[in-house]
């Protein structure tokens, strides 16, 4: 205090007697030490000041007792006093700097800093997501956010936070990109322009998203300008080689066993029906041979011979040779960051090019973004423009070997050789003669289609985002925001008239007239298709938010209102006839019924493609947020939503029960007694999220049919009654969190304990009959889950070698708490694990089974159990499983689910293994299906393992090979215990060695090399299969990659 | 800038009137337009133009054999033939859900058409639509009345859940006989005001339709002289008779598809014994048509163990359960007799009888006795109107005349069965999901 008085005392004395003398000097970035252009300088206690030049120098005039007060976005404020110096360097902190520690959260409607959070938030920043090698940014979530699983199985990029809390409903988390739901393909967002994801989890973190984020949701923040001296720019590319996919990984019958089996059922005289079908269905030259034998066409040694030929092809070995390459994918991004305080900018411009696994199939994607923001009017004003353009292109020209068959129904057969053409469709002798008759070469070649149709997809998505916000003094902040996003996508295919699709489908359609002239119906030339969506959305809010610290306290407060409206149009259509160099096509007669070429009996009408839709979603919200922190210990948060749809009903739109939260936390850690830790607190939320499902309406629909009984009128079915009372289906949040962190972050980590109550589900509802309706689709059905989120990061060893651990561990158990209409047991054992069919206490995806009581011991009969007893009465034992007798064996999806990260650093040198697992969940194999085998088809390799005499049940349960087709005795093998595993597995998912080159020898301001591989294989896994649990049907493919990153 | 701003909201709100209406999906068919509902309404003899059936094989009409017992499906059709108390063993039953279903469908027309403006060029159609409903709901709750609800005119009874929204959440518990009867009534007084007199197909309701229905509820209420004055407007207007001599006698399926006599198409839902090859006409009714009558080769046939029904006025397998010009016949001459009017009586009876007899030996009825007239009439309507499921709705009817009660009985698989006048078995009972989801009072059939 003293002193205090004393250094006023000479301030004061000296201010009188001292004169202004000229000071000079350079502000500079602490950390990067480069100049700060725009620095505002003030001498404490007058109005006088400066502004920093471009090379950050200044001079203006002081009193040697003076102090300066440094300031600009972005940075620290500093007080320098002279002391009578004239010459100053002065080196600002960053803020970002200075709050390393500090994680600030996005939810789209407010940054919140982890100190202020009460819900469970994950924030992914950019060398997190960057760890991973990819051309989308959503698998790079994957792995580093626990609670969060891709699903491997059904559609790829599916994934899920905590679990399912909905039936029918959308199931996956919203996605939000820069504060709005993002609706276009998230595979055009180019992973480099993201700055940080955060993924909210609970209902205090996702409830102000109101009826959408019932799933959680996904907030992506794309980077934006940053105030430097200089312009940054920085280059990344890599480089990522894919491995060719392993077609022998799925088992299937050899080449010579089943030529065999057609030899069999030769013999068996299967093939008399098809050898006399009016249709000419297609036979394979196997059975070719034995006929032309069987007619004495061909000597039984020459049948040998070609025989002997046959056995040796192998039609994958030809699939890997001529349709596959190892992938290739280039990846380039070059960005431009700069800013002053009164403008900054990002502009970032990516190219990708996608050589994929079918040969002639690319993609590529050009990415161009802008982002702008202007401080204006004294930096009250702030004024944002965002420009996002994307453009990609598929080209698809490669159908894939899924694409060759011997018709519609049967796959092709093994032995088959591409480059000598394949029999498709039609007899042998049939296509030579017709071709010979003056019809189109009616022979198929594969290879020759590989590249025959020309397919391709081209999308091109904007954004543009708009925003102003104004400082008000004391606070508050007003803000209008707006985005409008538009994506074209074009899929046009051509079909040209040498491709096999186009001669195919003419010569079906060619009609020989009496006088022996051919009859076209399909004109000569291209068939296009075309296929063109559009979607709109527009999206403007208007927001008001007031932040006020004073004392102890910190308040923050938040209100807005938000209308949104998205359009999706899709229009297909398909011309015959069509010539690429003129543009031109032909009309058909898409009502007549013609009789087709190879089966004048069968008529059909041409085959007509076109179709409109159009979707409107349109919403009106209006939600409020407030905060409230008490000597930066006690926060209490609470978050209110209201939403109205037109997806909704009347009701639910009128009465408006709102979605809220509410959160407490208390950081233990600014506790006195809790010191030692450097963090430690408390959450504590509870709240409701909701979801839409589109799949019900709130109007009567009905569905028209042609004709009645008595007068052939045309009438109406209602589908689904008036249900004005339809809502959003609501998730009910329970969330406990831990946060702690040691001293030095040796072990940080948090721990969160989770239930979640899916509410007014949207199911199926028994009605009274007298309603006029049985069932009735609305919200009637539960769900309940509750989980464990464990993250743990420890630094095992610090200096110059360091070493960090990484630990993800979710657990999670749900369970349908509530469904009024239980399906049938058969619907549960075929269908279970597809979450198609609820059943009240179990999870949503389950497997189920028939007993299996074995293998018959004398005739290799697979067995089920009818009235307690074995049995191979296929029918009753299917009849007679019902709920209680069936055989609940488990969730279909993971209970425990995580992965362990290692990193290891020297110097530059940093390695980084990610181990991943999987716990908790069954699978059913697949098998033979004889049905299959005996209507002619190959079939799974468990044929080798088949019973075949007696004593083979004690070391097979594939069942022997029946005398005729039985689908009951099928299913009961297949959907038996038999067939079921334990998915259980622990993966050694990827590896990433990374060299930080050392900047002070090059021109660059950051400079790393790096390589990845991924995909690496299982370490351990519970079954003994050779099958990968998640990956049954083809193998992951491993890929490597190389890339750099530079910043100049 | 602060005051702007919650105008600025009112603003964007008020032009966004209808912007919550807008149809997510545009291929919906919502039905909305007059020509959506007219096809809802079209959704004929699979729902709209149903009736019950339960009744003609609980009725005194035929019997089956013990084979031909074993043969039905529906424990429903098993049980009411031989009036068990436990009737449907937890099976839905059409003739609960499907008047139900057509209550449901014509409420929901009704409430389309409010949100529907009349113009000058729809009004006619309109009309028609608002009509059509009012009269499928009013001939639902007719149907189910029938089978459901104790017979008319006795005090305190129950009637039937009367749903006039189509609201299918919404709980209704059931009405009183007496407001099921008034609304029946109210209903059927709305359309006959809308409906044109005829309509280009039967299988839409006409203004004849209506009187016929009218007509056939007054007799059932035993208000005569008021079931005599719709009978009288629909006679005026229609009494176009088939001459049944015209007929080929020889055909399995007489009767011609577009029958001059039907006003009102509808068929009875289907079961078993609507179709078996076993169910014969009972034995004693069968004898009651003598040598002359065409009715008895044209309604029979020989079968194994009896005479089959092949007399259908749908033309077809379906037994006709609709509204037909013979029946109002029957309506207004038992209606003129019990209203002391013996001549008119008989003059309907008669011209009737004439087109259903070989004009050779065909007699003119001459019996002028009220209640041997009566009597006569109830015996030649019983004859006429065979397998149309109207004889259930007479038996409970005249069963509380003394003169006229029936005890009936059957014997099966050695057991015999009977089912005395005004017994609680003349009530069917509800379907168990319909008490067990909404909670309403069963009948007591003990």
């Amino acid at each position: 205090m003293i002193q205090r008085f004393l250094l006023f005392i000479t301030l004061l004395f000296s201010g009188f007697c001292q004169a202004q003398e000229s000071v000079t000097g350079k502000v500079f970035s602490r950390v990067d030490k480069e100049p700060l252009p725009g620095v505002n300088i003030l001498i404490k206690g007058s109005l006088q000041g400066t502004v920093s030049g471009l090379d950050g120098s200044f001079s203006l005039l002081a009193r040697p007792s003076d102090t300066l007060l440094f300031s600009i976005v972005g940075y620290e404020r500093e007080s320098v006093a002279l002391n009578g110096r004239t010459q100053l360097q002065v080196s600002l902190p960053e803020k970002a700097a200075q709050l390393k520690e500090v994680t600030v959260y996005s939810t789209g409607y407010q940054q919140l800093s982890r100190e202020r959070a009460t819900g469970s938030f994950e924030r992914l920043d950019r060398e997190q997501l960057n760890r991973r090698v990819s051309t989308g940014i959503l698998s790079r979530m994957e792995d580093i956010s626990p609670g969060l699983v891709f699903h491997r199985e059904g559609r790829e990029r599916d994934f899920s936070i905590r679990g399912r809390s909905t039936l029918s409903a959308n199931a996956r988390p919203l996605i939000v990109v820069d504060n709005f739901p993002y609706e276009g393909d998230l595979s055009s967002l180019n992973p480099n322009d993201v700055e940080s994801i955060t993924v909210l989890k609970d209902a205090a973190a996702a409830s102000i998203w109101g009826a959408r984020a019932g799933n959680g949701v996904v907030v992506i923040t794309t980077r934006k300008g940053k105030v430097q001296p200089k312009p940054r720019f920085s280059l990344t590319s890599h480089l990522t080689v894919i491995e060719k996919p392993d077609l022998f990984y799925p088992s299937r019958m050899s080449s010579e066993e089943f030529l065999d089996m057609e030899q069999w059922l030769f013999t068996r005289g299967f093939y008399k029906s098809a050898e006399n079908s009016p249709r000419r269905t297609p036979l394979t030259p196997g059975v070719e041979l034995l006929i032309a034998q069987r007619e004495g066409k061909l000597s039984k040694e020459a049948l040998e011979e070609e025989w002997e030929k046959l056995t040796r092809n192998e039609v994958r070995k030809d699939f890997e040779r001529y349709f596959y390459r190892p992938a290739l994918q280039q990846q380039y991004a070059l960005q431009l960051r700069g800013g002053t305080s009164l403008y900054r900018y990002f502009i970032s411009l990516g190219l990708d090019n996608n050589l994929e696994s079918l040969q002639e199939n690319s993609r590529e994607r050009y990415s161009l973004s802008a982002r702008n923001t202007w401080h204006v009017l004294n930096q009250k004003l702030e004024i944002s423009l965002g420009v996002y353009g994307v453009q990609s292109q598929w080209q698809l020209d490669n159908p894939g070997p899924g694409s060759v068959r011997l018709s519609a129904n049967a796959p092709v057969y093994p032995y088959a050789r591409l480059q000598d053409g394949v029999i498709r469709d039609y007899r042998k002798g049939f296509v030579e003669q017709a071709s010979n008759q003056g019809l189109l070469d009616w022979h198929y070649r594969p290879l020759d289609e590989l590249s025959a149709s020309p397919h391709s997809i081209r999308a091109t998505d904007l954004r543009l985002t708009g925003g102003l916000q104004y400082l008000f003094p004391g606070g508050l902040k007003a803000s209008v925001l707006s985005q409008y996003f538009s994506s074209d996508k074009t899929e046009e295919q051509l079909h040209p008239l040498a491709s096999y699709y186009t001669r195919d489908l003419i010569n079906q359609y060619t009609e020989r007239g009496k006088d022996g002239e051919l009859q076209r119906h399909i004109p000569l030339g291209g068939i296009l298709d075309q296929r063109f969506q559009k979607t709109i959305s527009q999206n403007l809010r208007f927001q008001l938010t007031y932040e006020k610290n004073w004392k102890q306290h910190q308040l923050s407060l938040l209100a807005g209102y938000e209308v949104r409206e998205q359009v999706h149009q899709s229009t297909v259509q398909r011309l015959y006839g069509y010539d690429p160099e003129l543009t031109t096509h032909q009309p058909v007669d898409y009502q007549s019924r013609f009789p087709r070429y190879h089966y004048p009996a069968s008529k059909a009408r041409i085959p007509h493609r076109d179709g409109v839709s159009l979707l409107t979603d349109r919403f009106l919200s209006s939600y409020a947020n407030a905060s409230y922190t008490f000597r930066d210990r006690y926060t209490f948060s609470a978050s209110v939503r209201k939403d109205a749809s037109n997806l909704f009903g009347v009701r639910a739109n009128q009465k408006g029960v709102p979605l809220w939260s509410a959160g407490l936390a208390w950081t233990l850690s600014e506790e006195a007694f809790m010191k030692p830790l450097d963090l430690l607190k408390l959450r504590l939320t509870y709240g409701y999220n909701g979801n839409l499902d589109r799949s019900v309406s709130a109007y009567t629909t009905a569905t028209r049919f042609g004709s009645n009984v008595r007068y052939q009128l045309p009438y109406a079915v209602i589908a689904n009654p008036p249900n004005p009372d339809l809502r959003w289906e609501r998730v009910r949040i329970l969330n406990a969190g831990l946060d702690f962190a040691t001293r030095g972050n040796r072990l940080s980590g948090s721990v969160e304990y989770f239930a979640k109550w899916g509410m007014d589900l949207i199911g199926q509802q028994p009605l009274p009959p007298s309603s006029g309706m049985n069932h009735f689709r609305g919200n009637s059905a539960s769900t309940f889950g509750q989980g464990i989120d464990l993250k743990v990061k420890t630094l095992n060893l610090k200096g110059a070698f360091q070493w960090q651990t990484n630990w993800l561990f979710s657990w999670i158990k749900e369970k349908v708490s509530r469904y009024e209409v239980p399906a049938l047991a058969k619907n549960y054992i075929q269908s279970g694990a597809t979450g198609l069919y609820p059943l009240e206490g179990k999870p949503l995806y389950g497997i189920y089974s028939y007993r299996w009581a074995g293998l018959d011991p004398q005739t290799g009969d697979p067995r089920g159990y009818l009235e307690g007893q074995a049995s191979t009465d296929y029918a009753a034992v299917l009849n007679a499983t019902n709920l209680e007798t069936m055989v609940y064996q488990g969730p279909a999806r993971p209970v425990c689910f995580g992965a362990f990260r290692n990193t290891f650093s020297f110097k530059g040198l940093s390695l980084s293994i990610n181990l991943t697992y999987r716990l908790g969940y069954y699978f059913r194999k697949n098998s033979i299906r004889y049905n299959n085998l005996l209507s002619g088809n190959v079939e799974h390799g468990d044929y080798r393992k088949r019973w075949q005499q007696p004593g083979d049940e004690t070391f097979t349960q594939v069942p022997s090979l029946p005398e005729r087709k039985n689908t009951n005795r099928d299913q009961l093998y297949l959907y038996s215990e038999a067939l079921v595993e334990k998915g259980d597995h622990l993966r050694l998912q990827d590896i990433r060695l990374e060299y930080q080159l050392p900047i002070e020898k090059l021109p660059f301001h950051k400079a790393k090399v790096y390589l990845y591989a991924n995909h690496l294989g299982i370490l351990w896994k519970a079954t003994g299969t050779p099958l990968d649990p998640d990956y049954r049907q083809t193998k992951p493919q491993r890929s490597l990659s190389l890339g750099f990153q530079l910043e100049f | 800038m602060k005051i702007y701003f919650p105008f600025l909201l009112v603003l964007l709100v008020s032009c966004q009137q209808g912007f919550l209406e807008k149809k997510p999906d545009q291929s919906l068919v919502v039905p909305s337009t007059l020509e959506d509902l007219q096809a809802l309404l079209d959704h004929d003899l699979t729902l709209m133009n149903e009736v019950p059936a339960l009744g003609l094989i609980a009725s005194d009409e035929l019997y089956t054999t013990q084979e031909g017992y074993r043969a039905f499906i529906h424990p429903a059709e098993r049980n009411a033939y031989h009036w068990a108390v436990e009737l449907y063993e937890g099976e839905p039953i059409n003739d609960w859900d499907k008047p139900y279903q057509q209550v449901f469908y014509s409420n929901v027309v009704l409430e389309a058409l409010t949100d529907i403006p009349v113009t000058q060029t729809n009004n006619a159609q309109w009309e028609v639509l608002q009509g059509s409903a009012l009269f499928y709901r009013a001939h639902a709750f007719f149907q189910l009345a029938q089978l459901f609800s104790a017979p008319y005119g006795q005090d305190q009874a129950l009637g039937i859940p009367l749903r006039l929204s189509a609201d299918v959440k919404k709980a209704v518990r059931r009405a009183s006989l007496e407001d099921t009867f008034s609304q029946i009534i109210q209903d059927l007084e709305k359309a006959e005001n809308l409906l044109p007199l005829t309509s280009p197909y039967k299988t839409r309701p006409s203004r004849l339709a209506v009187w016929a229905l009218l007509a056939r509820v007054y007799l059932i209420m035993e208000n005569y002289s008021q079931a005599l004055d719709y009978a009288r407007k629909f006679l005026q207007e229609q009494r176009e008779l088939l001459d049944y001599t015209e007929l080929d006698t020889s055909q399995s399926r007489p009767f011609p598809s577009d029958n001059p006599e039907v006003v009102f198409e509808a068929v009875l839902t289907s079961y078993m014994f609507t179709i078996s090859s076993q169910v014969y006409v009972d034995s004693l009714l069968y004898q009651e048509y003598t040598d002359g009558d065409l009715r008895k080769s044209l309604f029979f046939k020989e079968g194994e163990e009896g005479y089959l029904f092949k007399g259908s006025y749908t033309g077809n397998f379906y037994l006709f359960g609709g509204l037909a010009t013979d029946e109002v016949f029957f309506i207004s001459a038992e209606s003129k007799v019990r209203t002391g009017d013996i001549a008119g009586a008989l003059k309907e009876l008669n011209e009737l009888l004439q087109s259903r007899w070989r004009p050779e030996d065909f007699v003119p009825i001459t019996e002028a006795e009220p209640e041997a007239l009566l009597s006569r009439i109830l015996e030649e309507r019983r004859k006429q109107l065979v397998f149309r499921g109207i004889r259930w709705q007479d038996l409970r009817r005249l069963n509380q005349d003394p003169r006229f009660a029936l005890t009936l009985e059957r014997t099966l698989e050695g057991e015999h069965y009977t089912l005395p006048p005004e017994d609680p078995r003349y009530v069917f009972s509800i379907p168990e999901q319909e008490i067990q989801l909404s909670g309403i009072e069963q009948n007591s059939r003990k």
